[in-house]
């Protein structure tokens, strides 16, 4: 008897998943930002001497990443995972890229990244999901699990750079899901927890309203649905902050804002062509924010394949964000496009593969020559290399690579900007036919 | 539901318990004990911690200098700093949380208050205050470039100065305007011309010194730009860290006398205030010299460590960056202690 192995579409999505994962454990506990670890060290540290987040002097977020790193805490106490690292010269010396950094051992890495890369996985199973019910086509709910999940940026941000833009994703992505259900209660607390992890998805917030007022054109339901999404906000926004409030630190926790705009004011607030920065997007933000609350007018007042209307205008929102000259973002931020592309893509609006890999390649490339080989140092600091080894390397090649990343800040506005004039040609050239025949 | 989306819901409630867990995790009161004693056969030390740590513990002979239990932060908005205001203020913010969690309180004065301070210092011929400039520029009513001014005085009766953020000496504040001095600082402050690096530039050094003195009190200011240059004295204690000859971390006694002047060779900013804080708990001075120390990670250690023949000192450190726990033990000679 001859036993066939038959490739079903529950077995391809469990052996993506497990290659996803296989890169990732292959790769966490052997990389890392140097900066940013640093922090997460802090933390943890600062935990165990009994301080509070913010007391730590390394926490400048909403507590959501923070609280997941105090459940670390314990658990790396016992596994007796050193969580103070080793301090390297030629990062401390702040000369070649960053200033006062230590470098974490491997099983520290490893540890701290694996809720990342759970959230990685989950955000790819919601993606799936959502395509399935879009649809039933397997195939393209393969697609987007796949573009999601085996994505480099992806990777990168997660099990490489080890920053949590993917549990904002993942809040942003499962509150995408439920207001399509129409669970509004966990639509609200899904974008209230996104918004509150990372600021991006909170973008969506209109055009969320926008989609509940125009399925509900024909009926009351509209109040009753919003608030039960405002009723959910409330509680996920109760349940992050509440202990933050009690420990007096809840005006800390929106320091990073604060901290930003603080940026751009001082800054001088214009646009300065020599030296793109993140932080002058609040130069724009009125127009973006016009623009977006015109996109939720549009997406309440439409009547007709509303789904797939909101899945294409929550991309063009997002994509509003990161379509700027001169304000290139930090590559882990262009991260919140790629979820809303793959969704948009799968709805039909096939176009938009180009800037889907675009945006994967691009930032992904970005990141890497922006880190060079300082994101290989825990290497060193678990003993598989000697950091003399390392340091040459960064000799070598850290200034080069580090200019090719900063040639690249020059054009990280192209995918999204793509992915605008992508969306937009149909339009526009309809728009121009229909005028030719009046 | 298909078995998808039950993972969906499985793995978003999982982090979810994830971070409502951690909430209640950030006050666990982690074990952190540590005690040293002095004995017959030196100084033992003792170490527990519900966590893994680095820790460093040393004894050394501080010449008799000590350390000063008064600490004052010299800053005011009338005058114009050769930093920005913003920049000193958070420097004193982040410098103020770093001592105080190694024990120490930093009051911060203004201009007109540090004058009193240090004139009633000079009229009664010693000082027991450690006065931080970390303004980039002295104010004019303190120092005017000249030997004989009122800063120069108090260095002559033992005042102990700690400077950083600029060229110590080259700059001059007064309510309107920060003037560059017309003298040489090297000379009115060290004796020597040229003593003090004002290069273009900011200068680092970029080399690993294991078990030096900067490892062994977790000072790793590396920052060279605006250092003084080793060997200027006799008298003066320095880090690792130097370019050119010039040291990131310097610790010099005053030409004209028994006051102390420590330079951080670069700026202190909210990065590295903690190294300031670090060193001003160690109670390291000029005439210190190490005798003994042991370094390591773990979670428990115990030993005993060799004693000066007088004026000792011992500094334990548990922690690496910000983090730091330390424990200063002063017990002088030798004679003295039971």
């Amino acid at each position: 008897m001859t036993m066939t192995f038959r490739l079903t579409p529950m077995r391809f999505l469990a052996i993506a998943a497990m290659i996803g994962l296989a890169v990732r454990f292959a790769l966490a506990p052997f990389t890392t930002a140097t900066y940013d670890v640093s922090s997460w060290a802090g933390v943890i540290n600062g935990i165990n001497m009994g301080e509070s987040l913010y007391d730590t002097g390394y926490y400048w977020y909403a507590p959501t990443w923070g609280y997941i790193l105090a459940f670390l805490t314990p658990i790396m106490n016992a596994l007796d995972v050193n969580v103070q690292g080793v301090i390297v010269p030629d990062i401390a010396s702040g000369a070649i890229y960053n200033a006062y950094s230590r470098i974490t051992v491997p099983e520290f890495n490893l540890i701290y990244k694996t809720p990342l890369i759970i959230s990685d996985l989950v955000v790819g199973f919601a993606l799936y999901s959502i395509v399935k019910s879009l649809g039933k086509d397997d195939r393209l709910a393969l697609t987007a699990f796949c573009l999601w999940f085996l994505n480099p940026l992806t990777i990168w941000n997660s099990s490489m750079q080890g920053m949590f833009e993917t549990l904002s994703i993942l809040g942003m992505v499962l509150s995408v899901a439920c207001v399509l259900r129409g669970q509004n209660f966990f639509a609200g607390a899904c974008i209230v927890f996104a918004g509150i992890t990372k600021l991006f998805p909170l973008i969506l917030v209109p055009l969320m309203i926008g989609f509940i007022v125009a399925k509900h054109r024909n009926d009351r339901g509209v109040l009753k649905d919003l608030a039960m999404a405002t009723l959910g906000g409330v509680a996920m926004f109760a349940l992050i902050f509440i202990p933050v409030a009690l420990s007096g630190d809840f005006s800390q926790a929106f320091a990073f804002i604060l901290n930003r705009m603080d940026s751009f004011d001082s800054g001088g607030g214009g646009l300065d062509l020599l030296h793109p920065s993140w932080n002058n997007i609040f130069a724009v933000l009125p127009v973006i924010l016009t623009i977006i609350v015109i996109l939720a007018i549009y997406m309440g007042m439409s009547t007709r394949d509303l789904e797939k209307r909101f899945l294409l205008l929550s991309t063009v929102s997002m994509c509003l964000l990161f379509a700027w000259p001169f304000f290139p973002p930090y590559h882990q931020y262009a991260l919140n496009m790629v979820p809303l592309m793959i969704l948009a893509y799968c709805a039909g609006y096939r176009v938009l593969i180009t800037p889907i890999v675009l945006t994967s390649v691009l930032f992904f490339l970005a990141a890497f020559f922006w880190m060079g080989p300082e994101m290989l140092y825990p290497m060193a600091a678990g003993g598989y290399l000697s950091f003399d080894t390392i340091g040459q390397w960064m000799d070598f090649l850290k200034q080069p690579m580090n200019s090719i990343s900063n040639l690249m800040e020059y054009i990280k506005f192209v995918p999204a900007l793509l992915a605008l004039i992508l969306i937009a040609r149909p339009v526009v050239g309809n728009a121009l036919k229909r005028k030719v025949e009046l | 539901m298909r078995s998808t989306e039950r993972l969906v819901v499985v793995g978003a409630l999982a982090l979810l318990v994830i971070i409502v867990a951690g909430q209640f995790c950030i006050n666990l009161n982690v074990k952190t004990e540590y005690s040293v004693g002095y004995g017959p056969d030196g100084v033992s030390y003792d170490i527990d911690l519900g966590y893994v740590s680095n820790y460093s513990v040393v004894t050394f002979d501080d010449g008799g200098l000590g350390r000063n239990s008064e600490f004052v932060f010299c800053f005011d908005h009338e005058h114009v700093w050769y930093k920005s205001d913003d920049f000193i203020q958070n420097t004193l913010d982040h410098l103020a949380r770093d001592m105080e969690e190694r024990g120490l309180t930093l009051t911060v004065m203004d201009t007109k208050g540090v004058v009193n301070l240090m004139e009633s210092d000079v009229d009664s011929g010693s000082s027991d205050t450690t006065v931080i400039f970390m303004t980039g520029s002295f104010p004019s009513e303190i120092y005017n470039g000249e030997e004989g001014c009122l800063l120069t005085e108090w260095l002559g009766i033992g005042g102990d100065l700690v400077w950083g953020s600029g060229p110590i000496g080259f700059n001059i504040s007064t309510e309107t305007e920060c003037v560059p001095a017309e003298n040489d600082p090297g000379t009115v402050l060290f004796g020597v011309e040229g003593a003090v690096n004002n290069g273009e530039g900011r200068t680092f050094d970029n080399v690993s010194y294991t078990e030096g003195l900067a490892d062994m009190f977790r000072l790793y200011f590396s920052e060279t730009t605006w250092g003084v240059q080793t060997g200027v004295s006799e008298d003066q204690l320095v880090t690792e860290y130097q370019t050119n000859g010039y040291s990131a971390l310097s610790v010099t006694r005053y030409h004209g006398g028994s006051g102390s002047i420590t330079v951080f060779g670069g700026d202190v900013d909210n990065n590295v205030a903690s190294y300031v804080a670090q060193f001003l708990a160690s109670g390291l001075g000029y005439s210190s010299e190490i005798t003994d120390y042991q370094m390591g990670i773990g979670k428990q250690a115990s030993g005993t460590l060799k004693v000066p023949a007088s004026n000792t000192v011992v500094f334990l450190s548990i922690g690496l960056m910000n983090d730091n726990i330390v424990l200063y033990r002063n017990y002088g000679s030798v004679e003295s202690v039971e």
